[in-house]
C-alpha cells in the first residue's frame, strides 16, 4: 500500500474503533481537535466532520463548575501535565455536561485518560484521549451512598452498630455507634482495634460470659448472641444484645466475626419498671387472703389466684377447661350476681357487697366481692373476694337465738291452748251458770288469749321463715283472683269503715306460680294496714301490671302515711311506726317483716312509698309466670 | 281414744268429752295408741301429731290400712302444714283441725259429725 494510502486507512480504523477516542493538539491554550472517532462523536453528541480543526472549547466548552468558579479548567491541567511529564495522565471523575440533540444539557461523568503520542523525532506531538462515559456507574455510586447514609442515620437512631472482628490479626472494625458505645474515637473504630479493647469494657459480671459465647460460636459455627453491659468512658452503663457469626470470606481466606449490637439500655429500664409493677401486683394475685380472677363480662374466668382455685375447690386444670360466674354463684345470688355485672358495665366498678358464693362440691361461702373493669378495656374485668364466714360464729348465735324462739313458741302453744279451752269451757257453761259480769271478764280473758296465740303463731312462723325451714307450697293462680280474694276477705272491714277498694287490672290473665295461702296473707296484711291507717270515706286502690318478667300489684290509700324517718325500718322485726292511728291498730310488729321475706322466698320484691297526711303505696313485685 | 302426749291437754279434752257422755281412753304416744288397738275398738280417734316415741305420722303409716272403717280419725295439731294434712287424710283420716283454733264446743261438733 502507498503511504498516504495507509494513512486513509489507519484514519479509517481509528474512526471505527468501538472505543471512544479523540485527539489534541498541544498547541497550548487552544488544544486543537486532532482527530474525534465516531464513538466519541455518540457519546459527546458531537460530529467528527466538524470538530476536526477546531479549537477544543470551541466544540466542548467548559461549562464545569471549577471553571466558572476559578477559570481553571482540569482538562487543560490534564493535557499540561502529559505535555509535561511526557506521561499518561487521568482524570478518574470529570463531570461534563453534555448538549444532546435537542439542545438540553444532560449530566454526564466521564472516565478521561489522555495518552501521549510522540513523533519520529521524540517529541509530544498528540494527546490522544481514551473516553469513558461513567455516569451509570457514578449514579449507581450515588445512590450508594445515600443508602449508605441512610442506613448510618437508622443505625444510629436504632442505636444499632455494626462491627467485623478478623480473627486471625484480631483487627475489630466498628461503626461510629459502637465508638460511641465502648467509648473509643470513631476512627480507631474505624480503623480497627484489638478485641480486648471492646471486651475490656464490658461489665466484670458479664464478661467471662461474653468471651466463652464468642468462642463457642467461633468452635461450632453458631451464631452468638449474649446480652451485657457495656461501660462507655463516661462511666455511663449500657445495655447491649449482640448477635454475631463467624464468616469464612473466600477471596481472602480469613475468618470473620461479623455482628450487629442494639443498645437496649431504654428497654432495660422499662423492663426493670414493669418488673417492679409485677412484683407488687404478683404479692396482691398471690395474696392468700384474697380470691382474686380476671373474668370477662359473659362470666367467663380468664385467670385466677391459687386461693380462688383453692377456696372454690377448681384445679388449674378446671381454670383452664372453663370455669364460669354461673358455676361459683349458688342459685340464691343470682340476683346480686346480676346486679355486679349490670353496675360493671354502667360504672366500671362495683364497691364491695355481699355475695354468697357455691363451691365445687356445693358448699356456699358468704363473701364480699368487689370489682373494677380493667383499664381501656371495656370487657374485662377483675374481682376480688373474701370470704367472711368467720361471721359464722356471728350466725350461729342468730341460729341459736332463731331455735330457742321457735322452741320457746312451741312450749308456750300448749298451755296457751289449755287455757283457751277452759275459757270456751266457762263460756258455754260447762262449769255451771255464770253472771254477766263473770261472763265479761271471762271474755276479755279470752281476747287476751287469743292475742297470745296469735304472737306465739307470728313467732313460730318467723323463727321458721329465719331458719330457712319455711316451705312454700306453690301453685298457679291469675294475679287478679289472689286480689279479689284478699279484697273479698276484708269486705266487711273495708265496709264498716265506709272506704271503697278500686281494683284495676291491667296484667289481664297473667298467673303467679306461688303460695296462695301465703301470699293471700301478705295481700290481706297490705290491704287490711291500708284499711287501718286510713280514715273513714277514703278510697284504697289497687293495681295490677306486667313489669317486665313480673306483675306488679300496687296498693295505696289515702292514709296517714308514714314519716320518711321510719320507712327504712318498716320492713325490720318488731318495728311499729309511731302515728296518730297505731295506738288503735293491733299486731305484733311483725306482719310486714314477713311480707317481705316471703315475698323475696318467692324471687319478688317489695317497696313502699309514703308521704305524711297523703297517704301510702305499697308495691309487691312477684315473678310472672310465662 | 285420745292420743296425745301433753297432760294438760289430755285432762281438758277427756273433761269435755266425759261430760258429752263420751267414754275416754288416753294414750300417750303412737306406739301406746297401738298397743290400745289391740284390745279395744275405739268409735273415734283422737290423733295428736307432735308426739315422742312414736308421732302421729308414724301411726297413720304403721295401721291397716283395712283398720275398722268404723273407727273415725280426727287428726289435731298444730302444724299448719298442708302437705301433712293432704297426706294423713289420704292415710285415711276423716278430720283434720288446727288445735290452736279449736274449742271444746268445735271438738264436740266435730266428734259428732264424724
Amino acid at each position: 500500500m502507498s503511504d498516504s494510502k495507509l494513512v486513509l486507512e489507519y484514519g479509517r480504523l481509528f474512526r471505527a474503533l468501538p472505543h471512544p477516542y479523540i485527539a489534541f493538539a498541544t498547541d497550548d491554550p487552544l488544544f486543537t481537535i486532532v482527530e474525534e472517532n465516531d464513538a466519541h462523536g455518540a457519546i459527546a453528541f458531537s460530529n467528527p466532520a466538524d470538530t476536526v480543526g477546531k479549537p477544543v472549547f470551541e466544540v466542548f466548552p467548559d461549562t464545569t463548575e471549577k471553571y466558572r468558579l476559578t477559570g481553571e479548567s482540569d482538562l487543560v491541567e490534564s493535557f499540561r501535565r502529559v505535555i509535561a511529564t511526557g506521561k499518561p495522565d487521568i482524570m478518574p471523575l470529570y463531570k461534563y455536561d453534555v448538549q444532546n440533540e435537542d439542545g438540553e444539557f444532560v449530566e454526564r461523568w466521564w472516565r478521561v485518560s489522555h495518552y501521549p503520542v510522540f513523533d519520529e523525532a521524540g517529541s509530544l506531538s498528540i494527546i490522544c484521549q481514551s473516553t469513558e462515559d461513567i455516569t451509570e456507574l457514578r449514579l449507581t455510586e450515588q445512590k450508594l451512598e445515600q443508602t449508605s447514609s441512610q442506613l448510618e442515620s437508622a443505625l444510629e437512631i436504632g442505636l444499632v452498630s455494626t462491627w467485623s472482628w478478623d480473627i486471625a490479626s484480631d483487627v475489630v472494625v466498628g461503626d461510629a455507634n459502637l465508638a460511641r458505645s465502648f467509648g473509643v474515637t470513631p476512627e480507631a473504630a474505624a480503623k480497627g482495634l484489638p478485641l480486648k479493647i471492646f471486651t475490656d469494657s464490658i461489665h466484670p459480671d458479664d464478661q467471662k460470659r461474653v468471651l466463652n459465647a464468642i468462642q463457642k460460636s467461633i468452635k461450632h459455627g453458631a451464631p452468638y448472641e449474649e446480652e451485657y453491659r457495656a461501660i462507655n468512658k463516661h462511666n455511663d452503663t449500657r445495655w447491649m444484645i449482640a448477635r454475631g457469626k463467624s464468616q469464612l470470606d473466600t477471596v481472602s481466606g480469613n475468618t470473620y466475626f461479623l455482628g450487629v449490637n442494639v443498645d437496649i439500655t431504654e428497654r432495660k429500664e422499662v423492663e426493670s419498671e414493669l418488673k417492679q409493677s409485677k412484683t407488687m401486683f404478683d404479692a396482691l394475685f398471690e395474696s392468700t387472703i384474697l380470691s382474686v380472677a380476671m373474668a370477662d363480662l359473659n362470666g367467663k374466668v380468664l385467670q385466677a389466684n391459687k386461693t380462688f382455685l383453692k377456696t372454690f375447690g377448681y384445679s388449674q386444670q378446671d381454670l383452664r377447661k372453663g370455669i364460669t360466674s354461673l358455676n361459683v354463684t349458688s342459685t340464691k345470688s343470682r340476683g346480686v350476681t346480676n346486679k355486679i355485672y349490670d353496675t360493671l358495665r354502667l360504672a366500671r366498678e362495683v364497691q364491695p357487697i355481699e355475695k354468697e358464693y357455691v363451691t365445687k362440691d356445693g358448699t356456699t361461702i358468704p363473701m364480699l366481692v368487689g370489682a373494677a373493669m380493667l383499664p381501656g378495656s371495656d370487657d374485662t374485668f377483675m374481682a376480688f373476694m373474701l370470704d367472711i364466714s368467720e361471721n359464722k360464729e356471728l350466725k350461729a348465735l342468730n341460729a341459736a337465738k332463731d331455735e330457742f324462739i321457735g322452741m320457746a313458741s312451741h312450749q308456750l302453744r300448749t298451755p296457751a291452748t289449755v287455757v283457751k279451752q277452759y275459757l270456751s269451757l266457762l263460756q258455754t257453761g260447762y262449769g255451771g251458770e255464770l253472771s254477766d259480769e263473770q261472763l265479761l271478764y271471762i271474755e276479755k280473758a279470752n281476747n287476751s288469749n287469743e292475742r297470745q296465740l296469735k304472737i306465739i303463731n307470728d313467732l313460730l312462723k318467723t323463727a321458721q321463715i329465719d331458719s330457712n325451714r319455711f316451705i312454700l307450697k306453690k301453685q298457679t293462680i291469675t294475679a287478679s283472683k289472689l286480689v279479689s280474694q284478699a279484697v273479698n276477705e276484708l269486705a266487711d272491714l273495708t265496709a264498716t269503715r265506709m272506704q271503697q277498694v278500686v281494683v284495676d287490672n291491667n296484667a289481664g290473665d297473667d298467673t303467679v306460680y306461688v303460695d296462695v295461702t301465703e301470699l293471700n296473707l301478705i295481700l290481706v296484711n297490705l290491704i287490711e294496714n291500708a284499711s287501718k291507717y286510713s280514715p273513714a270515706n277514703t278510697t284504697i286502690t289497687i293495681q295490677l301490671s306486667r313489669k317486665g318478667h313480673a306483675i306488679a300489684i300496687s296498693i295505696s290509700d289515702e292514709g296517714v302515711g308514714i314519716d320518711q324517718a321510719y320507712i327504712k325500718h318498716i320492713f325490720q322485726k318488731f318495728t311499729r311506726v309511731d302515728n296518730e292511728l297505731s295506738d288503735t291498730v293491733s299486731g305484733t310488729g311483725l306482719g310486714l317483716y314477713w311480707v317481705e321475706q316471703i315475698t323475696k322466698l318467692h324471687g319478688g320484691t317489695i317497696e313502699v312509698l309514703s308521704k305524711i297526711g297523703k297517704g301510702s303505696t305499697f308495691i309487691v313485685c312477684l315473678p310472672r309466670e310465662d | 281414744m285420745i292420743v296425745e302426749d301433753e297432760i294438760m291437754l289430755q285432762d281438758v279434752y277427756k273433761l269435755v268429752l266425759e261430760t258429752e257422755g263420751y267414754t275416754v281412753t288416753i294414750a300417750d304416744n303412737g306406739r301406746e295408741a297401738l298397743d290400745i288397738l289391740a284390745t279395744t275398738q275405739p268409735d273415734v280417734i283422737l290423733l295428736d301429731m307432735l308426739m315422742p316415741v312414736m308421732d302421729g305420722q308414724q301411726f297413720m303409716n304403721t295401721i291397716d290400712p283395712d283398720f275398722p272403717k268404723s273407727t273415725k280419725i280426727i287428726v289435731y295439731s298444730n302444724l299448719s302444714d298442708s302437705a301433712v294434712e293432704a297426706e294423713v287424710l289420704e292415710l285415711g283420716a276423716k278430720r283434720f283441725i288446727l288445735k290452736s283454733s279449736m274449742t271444746p264446743t268445735d271438738l264436740i261438733a266435730m266428734v259428732e259429725s264424724v
